[in-house]
């Protein structure tokens, strides 16, 4: 529906646009006797604002304005009074731009409107990450804020080939994405797959990163992500200058970054801090947290009910003399400390802080200490667990999948010894061989294996070698053109 | 997800589907149905250059850009029908052999772990969703099983405790000439990396001579790996590997470390993973031919159905029926039908110069 030039009209339309929702604000004055309102809806704007750049000019000049059209072309062209102004026509123009904040003056006897950046919501401030912590480097965290997310990047590549393209996605929620890449390195094909991608979601509202991931990767059946995500302004920096592209959200403090590759989940900010044979050491720990997370309850069964022959005598006989005690059979015992950990882990998540801690000494010392005491779970079954928890908590972006693997492995290993563990290994593996998100293999650079992206896989190449070597990640794409 | 028809590998994914296929059946290679001694150290070089020789034709064809099958129907679907029909039935052959004996070697070295019929399901069913993810997803997943293999040999010989009895290395005699001649054609009988690579041949991507870099590193890589284990288990086991029921098995008997000590669950680990992977590739050209899900499903059964006769009636892979069943597919499907192919060209290239 247009904007009529009968003010009380536009507003009626306006109201009955949004319900008559008491959030929406409509302030009326009068400039030069003609009649004028400013709508804004609570909490959206800055009064502060509002009175310096729109309502205080408009009193000063108003003996100049004599027409509706003067206040018009006064506030469009000749004032200066926000960095964005824009030009209305509809009531629909009118509701998306006071949703996102936009304070809208519209002007007995003017068909058309006028949109102020005015926003003035209360956000979160820029703090440090939470999810990916680091010793050294950057200690900043996007924010809740789109724009804001979008300068701490700018401020990381302070060049015109680093672009924003803005959209909105989500059919209620329109909320606001920017595709974040760098001209040139990211491939214009990859660019406008993600463009297509996102322009076909239809769903209601975007709460997250959660919704988009399946929308870029497109892996159907994948066990794991095509996607990953940063909270981190530095790292996304360093992937778009990989040549990926990330998609930041409005109101989530977490960039989407495609396309992502397993070996990424090994690497962390203070590898690229250190020296490289230090980061080797710390990526070859991570690596093996990963085998222990995910596969060793799995082994541990299958070693000790199936394949006892396989350990060396002394700890064979320890392992028997400790598991004749306990009640349960060595599966189940596995499987009810395994949920008892997840549920600890759970519980540990999502409590206050403050009683975060009380819940994993009592899980981990008091429920532990007195289920091996009264001989309920023998010793050594709580040391794996002990190791596959801490090492599960080595790798928190692989932690979904490192559940689910951890669960499979006990049913794998305890019914079916190292031939279970062996055929659930591989299926996981070619499951794994399989994904690809926008054409880039999962598990590049090695399988598909390409020489020149190894100097980042386990060992680091130094910075000397680094600028001499440019890689992008088109490079990766396909496996008809590995080395 | 779904298996991409347009798929291509590498000439070195290739080359690592093809020696993987190659090292089940050295794996599951059993004793008792030939005997061991020097005389397979030539006979492996001899078998060798036959193969190098047999494998030209598809070698030249695919290089060529050729679709061998494609061309030999001339546009007829019929024929192409029953050509690759023929191809299926022959790698779904193969497959029901491979999880029958893995099914068997289960049973005689684990049998308290798992029933064999349970193997064969299990086996069979991941071979399954293996070859329906694709064989890019097969190839990647190759590579990575390949270098698990060699960490396997390269752990296992850096803790063996065996040692090498040089007198077991007897000199060869005329009276070996029957063993050498069945070691040969037992060899030749599992060279079924010729029909593979003509199926395989059009995944191959552009790279030039791919075929022939896959080709030529099979052989060598076959070569050196066979000589070097049939050398070991002549200096290492000698004449009890005849009584061993799996000798490359009583090899890793004596690797032992300080945690491990005894590596034969290691190495079924590792010989189970490869099984499933090879079974995927076999099933995945026994199904291409059948488009969509049924296709796949039927392969599967079939396997399944096949694999579990092959065992509850004993039917013998090794057997005499067997190596012509198997040497006869090799002879037709991987070097019969190229030949056919080279040779109609070549006829057709003389009548336009007429």
């Amino acid at each position: 529906m247009n904007l009529s030039e009968n003010l009380e009209r536009s507003l009626k339309e306006i109201r009955e646009l949004f319900g008559n929702s008491d959030d929406l604000n409509i302030v009326r004055f009068e400039a030069s006797g003609i009649k004028c309102a400013v709508l804004t809806l609570d909490g959206m704007t800055s009064s502060g604002d509002l009175s310096k750049m729109l309502f205080s000019p408009l009193m000063d000049f108003k003996k100049l304005l004599a027409q509706p059209s003067d206040i018009y072309s006064f506030l469009m062209r000749k004032g200066l009074f926000s960095t964005e102004s824009k030009p209305l026509r509809t009531c629909s123009d009118v509701s998306e731009r006071l949703c996102s904040g936009f304070a809208v003056v519209l002007i007995n006897g003017e068909k058309r409107g006028v949109a102020f950046g005015a926003q003035g919501f209360k956000t979160r401030s820029i703090s440090e990450p939470t999810t990916e912590n680091n010793i050294k480097g950057c200690m900043e965290a996007f924010s809740d804020n789109l724009k804001t997310s979008m300068s701490l990047i700018r401020r990381r590549i302070k060049s015109p080939l680093l672009r924003f393209e803005t959209m909105k996605a989500g059919k209620i929620s329109q909320t606001e994405l920017a595709i974040v890449y760098i001209s040139g390195k990211a491939p214009e094909s990859l660019v406008d797959e993600v463009r297509s991608r996102l322009s076909e979601i239809r769903l209601d509202l975007i709460s997250g990163t959660g919704c988009l991931e399946p929308f870029l990767s497109n892996s159907p059946g994948s066990f794991f992500s095509g996607c990953s995500t940063t909270e981190r302004p530095d790292t996304l920096a360093a992937k778009i200058n990989e040549g990926r592209i990330a998609v930041l959200i409005d109101g989530v403090p977490f960039a989407v970054v495609c396309p992502a590759l397993f070996m990424e989940n090994f690497q962390a900010v203070d590898d690229y801090e250190e020296k490289p044979y230090f980061a080797f050491l710390q990526r070859l720990l991570r690596y093996l947290s990963f085998l222990a997370a995910g596969f060793l309850p799995g082994i541990y069964l299958a070693a000790t009910i199936h394949h006892p022959e396989i350990l060396a005598k002394t700890i064979m006989t320890n392992l028997i003399s400790s598991e004749e005690d306990t009640p349960f059979p060595l599966m189940l015992e596995m499987l009810i400390v395994v949920t008892l950990f997840e549920i600890m882990r759970e519980a540990g998540l999502r409590l206050p802080k403050a009683v975060g801690g009380a819940v994993s000494i009592v899980g981990g010392l008091v429920i532990g200490d007195a289920a091996v005491t009264s001989g309920l779970i023998s010793s050594p079954l709580l040391i794996i667990i002990g190791i596959t928890a801490t090492c599960s908590f080595v790798l928190p972006s692989l932690n979904p999948q490192l559940t689910i693997l951890r669960y499979i492995g006990v049913f794998a290993g305890g019914l079916a010894g190292f031939f279970g563990m062996a055929v659930f290994a591989l299926v996981i593996l070619v499951n794994a061989s399989a994904s690809d998100c926008l054409n880039v293999p999962y598990l590049s650079p090695v399988a598909p294996f390409t020489m020149k992206a190894t100097r980042d896989l386990l060992w680091r190449s130094g910075y000397k070698k680094m600028q001499k070597q440019k890689l992008t990640v088109e490079s990766l794409n396909g496996s008809g053109r590995e080395e | 997800m779904n298996r991409k028809i347009s798929a291509k590998i590498s000439s070195g994914q290739m080359f690592i589907l093809l020696i993987l296929a190659r090292i089940m059946h050295t794996m599951v290679f059993h004793s008792d149905d030939f005997s061991v001694g020097s005389f397979m150290l030539p006979t492996l070089l001899l078998t060798t250059l036959i193969e190098a020789a047999l494998s030209l034709p598809a070698l030249i064809l695919i290089d060529n850009g050729s679709d061998i099958l494609k061309e030999l129907s001339h546009g007829s679907k019929r024929v192409y029908a029953f050509l690759r029909a023929l191809y299926s039935l022959y790698f779904l052959y193969i497959a029901a052999g491979t999880i029958k004996y893995i099914a068997e070697f289960m049973h005689a070295e684990f049998r308290k772990v798992i029933s064999p019929i349970a193997v064969i399901v299990i086996l069979a069913a991941a071979a399954a969703y293996c070859a329906h993810l694709g064989i890019e997803a097969l190839a990647r997943a190759g590579t990575v099983v390949f270098w698990i293999f060699i960490a396997l040999f390269v752990s296992m010989a850096s803790v063996s405790e065996g040692t090498f009895n040089m007198s077991n290395l007897t000199p060869i005699t005329g009276n070996d000439f029957p063993a050498i001649l069945d070691y040969a054609v037992r060899d030749l009988s599992s060279s079924w990396w010729l029909p593979m690579l003509v199926v395989l041949g059009t995944h191959l991507n552009g790279s030039k001579d791919g075929a022939k870099k896959a080709a030529g590193g099979y052989l060598i890589f076959k070569l050196v790996m066979l000589e070097l284990l049939a050398l070991l288990i002549i200096l290492v086991l000698g004449r009890f590997s005849d009584i061993l029921g799996y000798p490359l098995l009583a090899l890793g008997a004596y690797a032992r470390t300080v945690f491990i000590m005894s590596f034969d669950a290691v190495n079924m680990f590792v010989w189970c993973m490869n099984a499933a992977l090879v079974c995927g590739i076999y099933l995945f050209i026994a199904s291409e031919s059948m488009n969509g899900r049924k296709g796949e499903i039927i392969t599967l059964a079939i396997t399944l159905a096949a694999g579990i006769a092959a065992y509850n009636l004993n039917i013998d892979f090794n057997g005499e029926v067997a190596l012509v069943i198997k040497t006869g597919g090799i002879l037709l499907l991987g070097v019969a039908l190229p030949l056919i192919l080279m040779i109609e060209r070549g006829v057709r290239r003389c009548v336009n110069s007429l």
